[in-house]
């Protein structure tokens, strides 16, 4: 797979201060959560990825163009949602993602139509035509959201944009993000600190500590326990099912009154289960592989990281 | 071309509030006000002066009040707060993320700006020539309006290079310069004023305007304005502009600022 981002030894100093402190990175496509701390050096990540700030030294590519040489070619494919708020003032909200439109390239009348096709998605009615002084902070991200994605870029670098959003907001704006990925094929850059938005659409997983690359991985890979079980939830008593299972040679527990544990891989031992509960007659209400809990995970990583500095 | 005009046009209208509207009306009120009060109280009979005289003394007065203060005071109010404005509203990343996005911002800031004041000071000085004693009124009345935009120019580019070199106290630093500069400088009689705008402008208004014959005479006016073509005087106000420009560009390429509190890093 051809990464899309590729950065390689990349430093970023700010006087004394290394923000950026040797990276290498490669990010391909699907959604990447980019994680870290408060300090980490996400945000001067991503203004190097958009060639906003020169680099000490390093190397790396975006899309397949230098940052170094091709910033304005990245530019034009990339979409950026910052984590600041914005007001244009003045302009209503068709009229701000129609100049972010123009700003990059569009004819008028296709920046305007892509501007109601954009906002259309991201569930906006008649008060996209309000000035946006008036909007709410939904509102708002809404519209950061389509002013970032309006001229169609295959990258999209979005920075914490589910922050301030109600729950069902929440979900929304995290089922646009995913529908642009599944449907439409846009690569994605997830900055966050909320990590179950991470867990919810995410392919992969960068955690960034101390200007530092600590950890890139799959979600998946990232989840999977160190000592793997299968938690089996039943309707009834588990105690005759738990037998069962001990007859047919599988170790388990008890876990609770309705609930038993089997050690294993889910792929291994899921067909001995069915099996099992097919000739005691069980109803297995739910089977669930266990998971690492991707907070633990990064809390180990951002401790890690500051036991090594010190 | 689109995106220049999409900002020109979106700032255009930024632009058109009704605060903005408001000193937009004083701008251009100022030179027309001072002018109808001299018009009015100042008693000339008395003075011996000629008439040609009295019309050259008012149309140096006009000069000073319409395309040099109030020009400069229009180009100042929106010439200089570009990057500030931007960065205080945190829409200069939203910009600086668009191919090419902070070339055509700070274009499209820049000829609002020149529309702004010039219009401002053209419709001053379109008003206060006819109240005034200036003796060949339309001559004049285009020659100061010539003279205006050609202010706007030069001086929206010199406050915008200002407001990008140092935008946090973007407006200080312009009247700073522009009083140490422009104004003491340019009046100092010393060849180092050729290198001000104001020079250029007076050189342009002594060569566009009829000068009586007691007044034309080059040890008068030597060190105040030139007397080379006003091609030349021309050429050197686009050279300037064309300077002040060029160090914006560099300076916003250059620099690394993207909000407010990271660009004091």
């Amino acid at each position: 797979m051809t990464p899309l981002i590729e950065l390689k030894n990349l430093t970023k100093d700010y006087g004394s201060f290394r923000a950026l402190d040797d990276v290498n990175l490669e990010i391909g496509p699907g959604i990447t959560g980019l994680l870290g701390p408060n300090g980490a050096g996400k945000s001067t990540l991503i203004k190097v990825l958009l060639g906003l700030v020169r680099t000490t030294s390093g190397e790396g590519s975006v899309l397949g163009h230098s940052i170094h040489t091709e910033s304005g070619a990245i530019r034009s494919k990339v979409g950026f949602m910052p984590e600041d708020d914005c007001y244009m003032y003045g302009q209503s909200g068709i009229e701000s993602v129609q100049v972010a439109g123009r700003l990059s390239q569009l004819p008028s009348k296709e920046a305007l139509r892509r501007g109601h096709e954009i906002l259309d998605f991201c569930g906006m009615g008649q008060e996209r035509y309000r000035n946006v002084e008036t909007y709410s902070t939904g509102m708002r991200q809404k519209l950061r959201f389509a002013m970032a994605i309006v001229h169609d870029p295959e990258l999209l670098i979005l920075d914490e944009p589910t922050s301030g959003l109600d729950p069902e907001e929440r979900e929304t704006m995290l089922n646009r993000i995913s529908i642009l990925n599944r449907k439409f094929g846009k690569a994605i850059i997830l900055c966050t600190h909320i990590l179950p938005d991470v867990k919810v659409v995410c392919d992969a997983v960068t955690i960034v500590a101390s200007g530092k690359v600590r950890l890139t991985a799959p979600l998946d890979e990232l989840l999977r326990s160190p000592n793997p079980e299968v938690t089996i939830a039943l309707g009834s008593d588990a105690s005759a099912f738990q037998s069962a299972l001990q007859a047919d040679g599988l170790d388990c527990q008890l876990s609770g009154k309705s609930a038993v544990r089997v050690p294993g891989i889910a792929e291994d031992v899921a067909h001995r289960i069915w099996r099992v509960a097919e000739s005691c007659e069980a109803v297995i209400q739910n089977l669930t592989p266990s998971q690492s809990s991707l907070e633990e995970v990064f809390l180990n990583v951002v401790r890690e990281s500051q036991s090594a500095d010190s | 071309m689109n995106s220049l005009i999409a900002i020109y046009k979106f700032e255009l209208k930024r632009i058109l509030t009704p605060g903005r509207s408001f000193w937009w009306l004083i701008v251009a009120a100022f030179p027309v006000v001072i002018t109808a009060m001299m018009t009015q109280y100042m008693n000339f009979s008395r003075s011996g002066l000629a008439p040609d005289e009295i019309g050259f003394f008012f149309t140096i007065a006009i000069y000073f009040l319409a395309p040099s203060i109030a020009c400069m005071l229009g180009v100042l109010l929106t010439a200089a707060p570009t990057v500030a404005t931007e960065l205080e509203q945190h829409s200069w990343i939203y910009l600086a993320t668009r191919p090419n996005g902070l070339f055509y911002l700070l274009v499209g800031k820049y000829l609002v700006a020149v529309t702004w004041a010039s219009s401002a000071t053209i419709l001053g000085i379109c008003v206060a020539v006819p109240l005034s004693r200036v003796y060949h009124k339309f001559d004049t009345m285009i020659a100061l309006c010539g003279l205006s935009v050609c202010s706007a120019f030069a001086y929206a580019a010199l406050y915008m290079m200002i407001g990008t070199l140092f935008h946090a106290r973007a407006m200080v630093f312009c009247v700073v310069y522009t009083g140490a500069v422009e104004l003491f400088l340019a009046m100092f009689p010393a060849v180092v004023n050729r290198m001000t705008i104001q020079f250029r402008l007076r050189s342009l208004l002594a060569n566009w305007i009829s000068i009586p014959e007691q007044f034309d005479r080059p040890e008068l006016y030597m060190y105040i304005a030139s007397d080379e073509s006003a091609v030349l005087q021309l050429m050197w106000l686009l050279a300037l502009t064309a300077v002040f420009l060029s160090v914006s560009f560099a300076s916003v390429q250059v620099r690394e600022f993207t909000t407010a509190a990271e660009s004091e890093l």
